[in-house]
């Protein structure tokens, strides 16, 4: 693979995986927290 | 019962003056947040991620159409969605599912209520065609998945003295496999949208969306670590550089409207899907970070699962021209490397199963959309409504399993026919409609909305250039290109350039724009009579009087 493609592959998945992780992140943390209160 | 919510008197307990509030509904909800974030990437994650998206980027230069593909997720993914969550869960508070009531809601607060009724009606009845058409193939595809699922454990293409398109041209053109299979994956639509929302398609979500992306991630693995075993210059690797490698001196305008039409195709936008399922929120739920969890999911399973499966796949065994071979990529060229790879028929099963769940979960959101217009437009109940779109697929999905059986082709020219128009032309003007409304009459209202109850907030400026600038101007233009794509293409001629040469076809075709044109209509007096019943006083008075707070 040329650096080019390793550098774009690398980003992107960067960004996608850190996407999933905090946006799931802050949904779940939300819903505990809204359990908790009740 | 513990999943419905009232939307009665006393939870709408302030009367304003000269307004008339919405009359008792009772909808449903989801369960959860994992559970609607699930439904919502299955709602995504489809056919058009494992089975479209390798071919079209492989078609279009690979890296080259990688660029595009980013832009057009940012210019019109993200903003349509944000749109379409908004849209839905407003007009779930109103206790609508469809679209067609759901655009009138928000263009009434900035055009008279009888011009919004025909905006609203016009939207309704292409979320209608989208639907029930789409769908009317897309059933058949699953069915196929499923078939080529069971051959794989069973062996069924696995002798060499067969090639893999005469054995594909042999299950279409076979009544007994190809409605067997379509048969069963009705069914078993049918069963998970009778159970409702919560205990049907959200249960249905949490085992399958975690199961297909266990079965993605095993199969990118065994892709990427093929190496070259055919001929040295045909890595796996290669063929992930070609998916990656970022080329601007290829880069046109078909890649561009091929990656546009993509976003929307794999995204489920502009089809009134998203809307629907957003409609079982509670008035409060975040909407925002819910959006970008549910695209973000689906670009996983897009570009890191489906980037690393097929064209890796393809060209470790058949080279770059291979990777070409188009829609049958999955169900020609495949099956061909299936039987070369060690334990072939195991990945050969996983592979066909991925493609049946992922169809499956994207199927049951265009049902549930139908099952919710009977249940409240018509007042069916939820079983039955479910059973009355099981009989309705299977009469508009017929032509499409009849074609390859009665012609003795495999061009299948009215599934091509609906595709064209249905499942990628409405797609975009529907979504163009649904932005206009929300930026233009909705206005500063609509960004309020996108952010009651959002856990991550929208600024006013990416509102201001994306959802009221870009993103409709960048479809206007999308649209405009595709039109002039399609006219080039013969797709407006009497009789369309692609069955030209094919006079046993032009009936197929020929019907298929009867079939549209009739389902268009219907869904436009549908929705119409829908608004009406509900609203109007409004649009006899002119003036706005129904609102939940």
């Amino acid at each position: 693979m040329t650096g080019a493609a390793i550098g774009f592959l690398v980003t992107v998945w960067s960004i996608v995986f850190i996407t999933i992780f905090a946006s799931l992140r802050r949904l779940t943390s939300a819903e505990a927290m809204k359990k908790a209160q009740k | 019962m513990n999943f419905k919510k009232t939307i009665d008197s006393a939870k709408l307990n302030h009367k304003k003056e000269g307004h008339i509030m919405a009359e008792q509904q009772q909808r449903e909800e989801w369960g959860s947040k994992i559970g609607l974030i699930l439904a919502m990437a299955g709602n995504a994650v489809g056919l058009g991620n494992f089975w479209r998206f390798p071919y079209q980027a492989a078609k279009n230069g690979g890296g080259a159409f990688m660029i595009p593909y980013f832009g057009a997720l940012i210019l019109l993914g993200l903003p349509l969605m944000l749109c379409e969550w908004q849209l839905g869960r407003y007009g779930g508070k109103y206790g609508h599912g469809t679209l067609g009531p759901m655009v009138y809601l928000q263009a009434r607060e900035g055009i008279n209520p009888k011009s919004a009724a025909i905006i609203g009606s016009i939207a309704g009845a292409f979320a209608f065609a989208v639907t029930l058409l789409v769908n009317s193939y897309y059933n058949h595809l699953i069915g196929w998945t499923l078939g080529y699922a069971v051959m794989s454990m069973t062996g069924g293409y696995m002798d060499t003295a067969k090639a893999t398109g005469d054995i594909f041209v042999g299950y279409i053109q076979n009544p007994a496999q190809v409605f067997t299979f379509w048969v069963i994956a009705l069914a078993g639509l049918a069963w998970a949208v009778m159970r409702g929302v919560q205990e049907g398609i959200e249960a249905w979500a949490k085992l399958m969306m975690p199961v297909l992306y266990v079965f993605g991630i095993i199969l990118a693995i065994r892709a990427l670590t093929l190496g070259a075993p055919v001929n040295p210059d045909w890595s796996a690797l290669k063929g992930l550089n070609f998916v990656w490698n970022p080329d601007f001196s290829t880069l046109n305008w078909t890649s561009a409207l091929a990656a546009a039409g993509q976003i929307f195709f794999t995204l489920s936008i502009g089809m009134g899907i998203v809307c629907n399922y957003a409609s079982y929120l509670k008035p409060e739920d975040d909407v925002v970070v819910s959006s970008v969890a549910m695209i973000s999911l689906n670009e996983f399973a897009e570009i890191v699962l489906g980037g690393s499966i097929v064209i890796p796949i393809a060209y470790s065994f058949l080279g770059p021209d291979g990777i070409s071979a188009g829609v049958g990529l999955s169900f020609i060229a495949l099956p061909n490397v299936f039987r070369a790879m060690p334990a072939g028929q195991v990945f050969g099963s996983l592979w066909f199963f991925l493609l049946f769940f992922a169809g499956f979960t994207s199927a049951i959101a265009m049902y549930n959309y139908l099952v919710a217009l009977l249940e409240e437009d018509l007042g069916v109940e939820r079983k039955k409504g479910a059973l009355y779109i099981f009989f309705a697929y299977i009469i508009v999905g017929l032509p499409v399993g009849l074609e390859p059986i009665l012609t003795k082709t495999a061009d299948l020219a009215y599934f091509t026919e609906i595709d064209n128009w249905v499942g990628s032309y409405l797609l975009i003007v529907l979504g163009l409609i649904e932005v206009l409304v929300v930026a233009f009459f909705m206005k500063e209202k609509a960004l309020t909305e996108i952010n009651k109850g959002a856990l991550w907030k929208v600024p006013n400026w990416f509102y201001n250039l994306f959802i009221r600038g870009l993103t409709p101007l960048t479809l206007a233009i999308v649209l405009f290109f595709s039109t002039k794509t399609y006219m080039e293409a013969g797709y407006f001629k009497l009789v369309p350039s692609f069955v030209a040469e094919s006079p046993a076809l032009v009936p197929w075709v020929q019907a298929a724009r009867v079939v549209m044109l009739a389902v268009v209509i219907i869904g436009f007096m549908q929705s119409y009579r829908s608004i009406k019943t509900k609203y109007g006083k409004e649009l006899e008075s002119g003036k706005v009087s129904v609102y939940v707070d």
